[in-house]
This record gives C-alpha cells, sequence and structure tokens, in this order.
C-alpha cells in the first residue's frame, strides 16, 4: 500500500464521444485529498459528460481514472459508487414517489442498519430543513429542499469523493448561499474530497481551492483557485 | 340481490386472475420501460407446466410417497421456476438486445417471444410430457393427445372442498401475494431498489444500485408471480387452452393502463375494474355477453383519452 | 427441295416425334398418381376432431390403395387449416395449385370452409365437406363444387329438438352459443325449433369466443329460473359452461348442445360436471351396425393416438365417396369428371347410402342422442338415463 496518496481522483487523457461524436478529448484532471476542487464550464461543454464518465454512466473511449491510487477503469458504476464516490447531480432529480427518509436511504445504500441511524441522525443535523419533512414525498419539496435532499443523499455515504453537479441550478440567490454554506461546512468539517462542478464561476471560486476550465470538451485551464479567478475565463462574461 | 353477489364474487374472482398477469405488466414496465407483451403466454406457460409436472409426477408415483399438500407445493414450485425462466430469457433476448433502439422493438420482440411460447406449447407440450411421463412408468404413462387440445388443469386446490372453499382460496391466495409483493417492494431494499428504478434510472445509478442485476430479479420474481397467475387460473378455469395466453395477456396489459402502468395498486384496482364491468355487462344486460369484452376494452380506451397516468393518477412526476 | 433441305426436315421431324414420345412417357408416369386434398383442424382446439378424422381419412385411402382396384396410386395432401379461416384459405390454394388433385375433402369448423370454398370454385375442383355443418355451405351457387355428406346444423338440430322439447317437454328455455358464425348457425336452428313450437326463450346470450369465464352467464341463468339450458357452442365454450353451471350450483337442470361439444376434451372437466350433459350426434351408433363395428375395429387397430369422434365416421364416408366416385370416372379421374360423380354418386358405407340433393346436400340424414354417464359419452337409448331408466335429467 501506498502511505500518503495525494490525489482522490485522478484522471488522465481521458476522451469519450456519443455515438461517432468526439465529446470529452485529453481530458486530465487531479481532485487532491481533502480539497474542493471546482470544474467550471458553459452549458454543453462537456461537464457533466465528465461527471457521467467518472462514475462510468459514459464510456471512456481511452485514457484511465483513479480512486485513490486504485485504477478503476474496470469497475461497473455501482462499484465505483461502493467504493466511495457518491454524487448529488440537481438535473437528475429525486425518488420522486418515495419520501425523503427513504430517498436518503436509497443514498445509503451500502450501509448497514445501525450505522444508517447514525448517520442519518448526523445528517438531519447538517440539514434541520430536512428533518421536518421526513414523511414527505419527495417529489412535493420545493427546488431548494430538493437540492437538499440531493446534496444530504449523496454525504450520508460518507464518500471519499463528493461530486456536486450544479448545486446552484434553478436555485433563489438566497439558496445558493445557503448550499454553498453547506458546502464550507463540507470542507470544513468532512474529511472528503469535492469535484464542485458549476456554471456559476464566483461562487464556486468562493469555496474552491484549485479549478479546471472545461471548454469544448478539453481542458482549457487548470490552476489554483486564485489563478483561475485572476485569468481571463473568470472575467471574460463570454465564457 | 342474490344475483348481484353471485356476480360480485364471480367478478372478484376474474379481477384475481387478471391482476396478478397486471401486476407482472407493472413490474416489467416499471424497471424497464417497456410493455412486455407476453405475460400472458408466460402464465399459461406455468400452468400447462403444472399440468405436465402433474402428469410426470403421477407416472412417477410421487403422489403415493408425499402427502398431497407437498406434491401441490412442488408442483407450483416447478411452475415457479419455468415462469422465472421464462422471465429470464425474455429480458436476456428480447428486451436486453434491444435497449437502446426505439420503444417499439421491445414491443414487438415481446409479441414474437409470446408467439415462440405458445407455438412452443402446442408443439413440444405433447412429446415432452409423453417421453419424460413414460420413462418413469410405461404402464401407467400419461399420454397428451396434443399439446393444442384443451388440458384439464388437475384439481390442486381443496380438491374435496366446496366450490365456495376454493373460490375463497383463490381469493385468499392473490390478497397473500399482493400483500407479500408489498412487503416485498417496500420493506426490503431489493423492492426498494426495484421502486427506484422505476422512478429515476439514472438516479439509481448514481446511488450505486446494480441496476442490471435488480432488472433479472425483478424478471425472475415478475416470471414467479405470473406463474402462481397460471396456477390459480388453471385451478379455476379448469380447462387450460395454449392459446389463453393472449386474451390474458391482452386483460391483463389493459387492467395495468388502466391503473397507471408503473403502478402496483392501480394494477389491482384496474384488474377489479375490468372484471366488474365485464361480468355485470355480462349479467345485468339481456344479451351482453357478447359485448362484455368490448365494454372492457371501451374503458381502457376513455382511461388513455381521459386519464392516461391511470386510476391513481401521479402528479407528482418531476419534469427533468 | 435440296436434298439438304429434306434431311433437315427429317432430321426436326424425328425430334418431334421423339419429343411427343418423351412426353407421352412423362404424361404415362403422371397418371400413375391421383391426388385429393384433406383439410381439417389437426391441430388447435379443436384438434381432437380434426386429427382423428385426418386419420380415418388417410385410413380409408390407404384400404383403397392396398386393394390393388385402381391402376393408380391415390394420394393425400394434409392441410392443417387450424380451425382459422386464413390458414384455411391459404391451404386451399395449396391443394387446388397441385397439378394433379381431383377433388378434395375438408372442414370442420363452418367459417374456415365458408372461407375457402371460393378459392375450390375459382379452380373448378370439387371439395366434398365432410364436418362443418353450417346450412348456407351447400346452396345453389355453389353447386356443383361444393357438396357435402355431413348433416346442416339445422338438419342437426331437429332429432335434438324432438327429444328435448316434444319427448321430454321441457319449456323454460336459456340458450347460449359463441359469436361464431357455427354458434349462430346453432342458434338460430333450435330457435327456429322452439319458435314452431310457440315457446320462448328466458334468457339468450352469444359469448365471445376466446370466453374462458361464464360466470356471468350462469349467474343470468340463476336467476332466470331456467330450467333447461341449450349451448349450441363448440367444446370450449360448452365444457366450460357446463362446469361453471355446476360450480355455480346450478345443477337441477337440462344441459344440452349439439355435436361440437361431444369430444373426448368435454370430459376432461370432470365427471361429475360433466353428468348428464345431452348432446346431440350426427350419424348412428357404430357399435350396432357390422359396418359400423369393422370401421371402429379397422380404426382402433392402427394406434392413433386420437380416439373416434363424432365427424370421424364422416371423414372416412368422404374418403368412401370420393373412391366410389374414381370409380364412376372413365378411365384416369380428372377434376372435371369427379366434380359430376361425386354429385351423381350413390354410396353405401358405414351410415348408411349418401347420395346428394340439387344442391349438393346429402340426403342421409341420421343422428342420435349422446349423454355423458359417469365420466363417459354414452348413447342415450343405452343410458341409466333411458325411459324407465335409473338416473334422470335434471329440472323436472
Amino acid at each position: 500500500m501506498n502511505g500518503t496518496v495525494d490525489n482522490t481522483l485522478e484522471i488522465s487523457g481521458l476522451d469519450t464521444s456519443y455515438g461517432r461524436i468526439p465529446m470529452l478529448r485529453g481530458v486530465s484532471l487531479n481532485v487532491p485529498s481533502g480539497q474542493v476542487c471546482c470544474v467550471l464550464g458553459a452549458n454543453g461543454a462537456g461537464k457533466t459528460t465528465l461527471v457521467k464518465a467518472i462514475l462510468n454512466m459514459v464510456k471512456a473511449d481511452r485514457g484511465s481514472m483513479k480512486l485513490e491510487g486504485k485504477n478503476m477503469d474496470s469497475w461497473p458504476t455501482h462499484k465505483r459508487v461502493k467504493s466511495g464516490i457518491a454524487i448529488s447531480a440537481a438535473a437528475v432529480g429525486t425518488f420522486h414517489k418515495m419520501t425523503v427518509e427513504d430517498n436518503l436511504k436509497m443514498g445509503a445504500y451500502y450501509i448497514d442498519d445501525s450505522l444508517l441511524q447514525e448517520r442519518l441522525g448526523e445528517i438531519y443535523q447538517s440539514f434541520p430543513v430536512l428533518r421536518e419533512r421526513l414523511r414527505q414525498k419527495a417529489g412535493t419539496l420545493s427546488g431548494g429542499e430538493r437540492t437538499m435532499l440531493a446534496i444530504a443523499r449523496a454525504v450520508v455515504n460518507k464518500p471519499k469523493l463528493l461530486i456536486l453537479d450544479e448545486p446552484s441550478l434553478g436555485l433563489a440567490p438566497i439558496m445558493i448561499e445557503e448550499v454553498f454554506e453547506i458546502i464550507r461546512r463540507l470542507r470544513a468539517t468532512r474529511q472528503m474530497s469535492i469535484l464542485l462542478v458549476e456554471q456559476n464561476a464566483v461562487k464556486a471560486l468562493s469555496v474552491a481551492g484549485c479549478g479546471y476550465v472545461i471548454q469544448k470538451g478539453a481542458i482549457a485551464f487548470s490552476g489554483t483557485a486564485d489563478a483561475l479567478g485572476r485569468s481571463e475565463f473568470v472575467e471574460n462574461p463570454v465564457m | 340481490m342474490e344475483m348481484f353477489w353471485g356476480l360480485a364474487v364471480s367478478a372478484i374472482l376474474l379481477g384475481c386472475t387478471y391482476t396478478l398477469v397486471a401486476i407482472g405488466f407493472s413490474l416489467f414496465f416499471g424497471v424497464m420501460d417497456v410493455v412486455v407483451f407476453c405475460c400472458g403466454d408466460i402464465a399459461i406457460f406455468g400452468s400447462f407446466a403444472i399440468i405436465g409436472a402433474y402428469a410426470v409426477a403421477q407416472s412417477a408415483g410421487l403422489f403415493g410417497v408425499f402427502p398431497f399438500w407437498v406434491c401441490v407445493i412442488l408442483l407450483i414450485l416447478i411452475g415457479a421456476v419455468f415462469c422465472a425462466a421464462w422471465g429470464l430469457i425474455t429480458h436476456q433476448l428480447s428486451i436486453k438486445p434491444f435497449q437502446n433502439s426505439s420503444e417499439l422493438m421491445p414491443l414487438l420482440s415481446t409479441i414474437a417471444m409470446g408467439t415462440v411460447i405458445k407455438e412452443g406449447l402446442g408443439l413440444l407440450f405433447k412429446p415432452v410430457v409423453n417421453t419424460i411421463s413414460a420413462a418413469f412408468d410405461r404402464e401407467s404413462a400419461v399420454t397428451v393427445v396434443s399439446g393444442r387440445n384443451p388440458q384439464g388443469f388437475p384439481s390442486l386446490l381443496l380438491p374435496d372442498g366446496t366450490v365456495g372453499a376454493r373460490y375463497l382460496t383463490i381469493i385468499v391466495i392473490t390478497a397473500v401475494i399482493l400483500l407479500l409483493l408489498f412487503l416485498f417492494l417496500n420493506k426490503t431494499k431489493m423492492g426498494m431498489s426495484m421502486q427506484a428504478i422505476s422512478q429515476n434510472k439514472e438516479l439509481s445509478l448514481m446511488t450505486g444500485i446494480n441496476v442490471s442485476r435488480v432488472i433479472i430479479i425483478t424478471f425472475l420474481i415478475g416470471g414467479v408471480m405470473l406463474a402462481v397467475s397460471g396456477f390459480l387460473v388453471g385451478s379455476y378455469q379448469k380447462l387450460m387452452s395454449f392459446d389463453d395466453g393472449a386474451m390474458y395477456g391482452a386483460k391483463g396489459f389493459s387492467a395495468a393502463v388502466v391503473g397507471g402502468l408503473r403502478n402496483t395498486w392501480g394494477a389491482v384496482i384496474g384488474g377489479m375494474l375490468l372484471a366488474f364491468v365485464e361480468v355485470f355487462v355480462s349479467g345485468y344486460i339481456p344479451k351482453g355477453t357478447a359485448y362484455s369484452s368490448i365494454a372492457a376494452f371501451v374503458i381502457v380506451v376513455i382511461f388513455i383519452v381521459f386519464k392516461p397516468d391511470g386510476i391513481i393518477g401521479d402528479k407528482s412526476v418531476e419534469k427533468v | 427441295m435440296s436434298g439438304k433441305t429434306k434431311l433437315l426436315r427429317m432430321f426436326f421431324l424425328s425430334l418431334f416425334v421423339i419429343g411427343l414420345l418423351i412426353g407421352g412417357s412423362s404424361a404415362d408416369a403422371a397418371e400413375s398418381v391421383v391426388k385429393v386434398g384433406f383439410l381439417g383442424p389437426i391441430t388447435g382446439s379443436d384438434a381432437a376432431e380434426g386429427a382423428a378424422a385426418r386419420n380415418a381419412f388417410t385410413l380409408a385411402i390407404s384400404e383403397a390403395n392396398k386393394s390393388g382396384e385402381f391402376p393408380f396410386k391415390i394420394e393425400v395432401i394434409e392441410v392443417d387449416d387450424q380451425g382459422t379461416e386464413n390458414v384455411a384459405v391459404a391451404g386451399a390454394q395449396e391443394i387446388v395449385s397441385d397439378s394433379d388433385i381431383v377433388a378434395a375433402s375438408g372442414f370442420w369448423n363452418s367459417g374456415p370452409a365458408a372461407a375457402a370454398i371460393p378459392v375450390f370454385k375459382e379452380a373448378e375442383i370439387p371439395l366434398l365437406i365432410w364436418g362443418a355443418i353450417r346450412e348456407s355451405l351447400t346452396n345453389k351457387e355453389n353447386v356443383p363444387y361444393i357438396t357435402r355428406s355431413a348433416p346442416t346444423d339445422k338438419q342437426e338440430n331437429i332429432p335434438l329438438a324432438i327429444k328435448v322439447l316434444d319427448e321430454m317437454g321441457y319449456r323454460d328455455w336459456f340458450i347460449v352459443s359463441d359469436v361464431s358464425s357455427y354458434g349462430d348457425g346453432n342458434l338460430n336452428a333450435f330457435k327456429a325449433e322452439l319458435a314452431a313450437r310457440k315457446i320462448t326463450p328466458i334468457g339468450e346470450e352469444q359469448v365471445p369466443e376466446d370466453t374462458t369465464d361464464l360466470n356471468a352467464v350462469v349467474q343470468k341463468v340463476k336467476a332466470s329460473g331456467a330450467k333447461a339450458v341449450y349451448c349450441g357452442s363448440t367444446v370450449a365454450i360448452g365444457s366450460q359452461l357446463k362446469r361453471q353451471l355446476n360450480d355455480g350450483g346450478v345443477r337441477d337442470i337440462l344441459y344440452c348442445g349439439i355435436s361440437g361439444m361431444k369430444t373426448e376434451d368435454f370430459l376432461k372437466i370432470g365427471a361429475e360436471p360433466a353428468e348428464g350433459t345431452l348432446v346431440v350426434s350426427p350419424g348412428i351408433i357404430l357399435e350396432d351396425t357390422t359396418e359400423g363395428s369393422n370401421f371402429i375395429n379397422l380404426y382402433n387397430s392402427q394406434g392413433y393416438s386420437e380416439p373416434i369422434g363424432a365427424f370421424t365416421p364422416y371423414a372416412y364416408e368422404a374418403a368412401l365417396i370420393l373412391i366410389k366416385s374414381m370409380r364412376a370416372c372413365e378411365g384416369k379421374p380428372t377434376a372435371e369428371a369427379m366434380t359430376r360423380a361425386i354429385l351423381d354418386s350413390k354410396t353405401t358405407g358405414i351410415m348408411g347410402t349418401t347420395t346428394f340433393n340439387e344442391i349438393g346436400q346429402t340426403e342421409n340424414v341420421a343422428a342420435y342422442l349422446n349423454v355423458v354417464q359417469d365420466g363417459k359419452w354414452v348413447p342415450l337409448d343405452k343410458s341409466e338415463y333411458s325411459q324407465g331408466g335409473k338416473r334422470a335429467f335434471g329440472g323436472k
């Protein structure tokens, strides 16, 4: 075993395609352990494809991926999740006909019952709004509550790598503030690395330590969050 | 009034047989988003498997060795194994290969699978049963004349009981199966996973559910349910024909549509509604029997037009 | 004219002669085979009747071949119509397209028969119907190509009506049939018999052919207080109705029906539910005549798995009529000669002497009644239900 692993996630030279149309081209990306890393990009730049490729929901044509140093190229989706990758994607929604509690339990698919109760307790501490809605069907929640639920569901598992796919999508400014407050708390209190995929560059950079910009399926910038904040990508409103 | 109750009992019994097939439809539709049109044929295959196994068990002298009820359970299990196998074969051969093609493909391929099952029964039921039963005992071997002939279903359900007791048992067995299904779907991880896949397949993948495994298990469980349905239909109807599956498939599918295709409880209500309409149209309208099936299908059309989400409308669907 | 031209003419002339000889010899070879078609529901829900009829028909033909009476061999083209119309039409086309075909015999189901009749008329191939009983199949338009040796539904319902209406005196009738042409024909034939006796049925239902659940009808019968139920359908619905009447507690009635129900499959509903079912069968009680017994012995000695059904002797008889008609043809039978010969034939077979009237319908109407007793079909006259017998029909 390696004594220390610097990166929770390492992606090198990742290519994907949709049918015959290439999507990602030579994407290399690292998420250092314990850090928040953001990926910025416009609609259709390949952000969601990247997220799905990390979970093997989109097949990689080339390239390799490592989770805490272990090559995971051959792992199917459920094994990647079991090994510690959790994803919260606002666009994918919830299990709308299940209660909030059942949604959380589905997130903890690989945890046994006693540990589950403990984890749920922790979750209710961090997400008090969900505790009030436990017996309510997820489909009846407001947009902000649904985003909270999606994040909570991903966190129940205590993943090594948490992927947040556009958590601010479709939320009111006050809710966006709350979501990023939670991300800050997660960064401060938990030993998990976070890959934050966002369109809202200002918000994302306010919590991230490192950043990437993805354009037309390729990495256009990589560096620290500070460097990214000063770069043309953030200052240029066209992005 | 006596006639009313008589009709009501008939409708409930008929509804039981429709319901179990309808649940097969909605389970499969839930996890795969395809209408598996051979559900009726799989159920009829189950009852033929039980008839065949009974014939073989008789030549093998099984009924002398074990108590009667043990034999009955064994026979039902054999039917269940066969139907589960067909569920699996249907998934592997006529649904999985078409996962990424048009929705029409699995529709057509499952209709084709239904024809294979039906014609296979017609052609092979005779040689297979005759060969196996003769292998046990040449003297008392059962000879099936033709798979295409109507087959008498053995009296396995309370053979000495009254008709009323038999009917009650059919209703109770259906209720127990529904209860078990309810517990399975809501109280087990596997059941919850099935619901999860039915509600949001992408999210199910993201939460780490082994979706392909759950789908296969759904087909196995659906197959077992269809076998029980075949057993009940056989016990109720007594005389089975290899091509009864088309009718049960059509009725089961209609019931599932009326109930809302994904909704298991809708399937129960849909099955009962269809059966009640059929039986009461036939019972109360003079010369109405000729129109009973038409009346039932009219109900289906009305639902498709005015309430496409089914009887238990699902208003909370998220637009994603 | 040069010698060369003459030589050429000689050459072509000899070629022509050789051609004639070869053609002639091949025609000789074809003459040694004469083909007849057989159509019936060899598989499907009526398979018990269809397959037994096929056995009997081919048996009669192979007996004729064995006798060495004909200078040609008779071959049978068997077609399974599965009791469905489109399959029957396809089968009929297969038969008439064979150049050696001289006649065909077919059909137990009236629907497929009606659908296939135009094919035979068009091809001018004579069709002798052995088992389909809808009255309209034989008519002025169809003669001379279409003939029938089986009685019509009307002819079949008459002896039943005489028995149950006149002799037994049942007045409170509930009549059931399926929606097929067979069911329709029977329903109308029996209704006509009722009307002739000024009886109005107290209930009447027609059920779709694929119906398996008849409990609503049972409840209606129960509520109507009918003393007798007539079922003008085939075994599938006839047996289900009887069983469900029994299960529904409607036992004290007369349950009677038509020959389509008299198959071994009917008995699969169980001895007790089937008990007392009265049906009319066309033909004669085979055991009672020498010719009939001979047929039974011959049939049973072949080891067929299908037992003799109500129409099995008719299929045998149809083959006998075709064979007799071949004898009447001078030399090699042709379809044209056979058409005339069948219509003019007078065949004494196992069920009496068959002749045809001006529309090609048999004039030999024989029928007898059967009843289920202890899980077996028994001729009424020999059963315990016969007058002064130990058992009695319900509804009295």
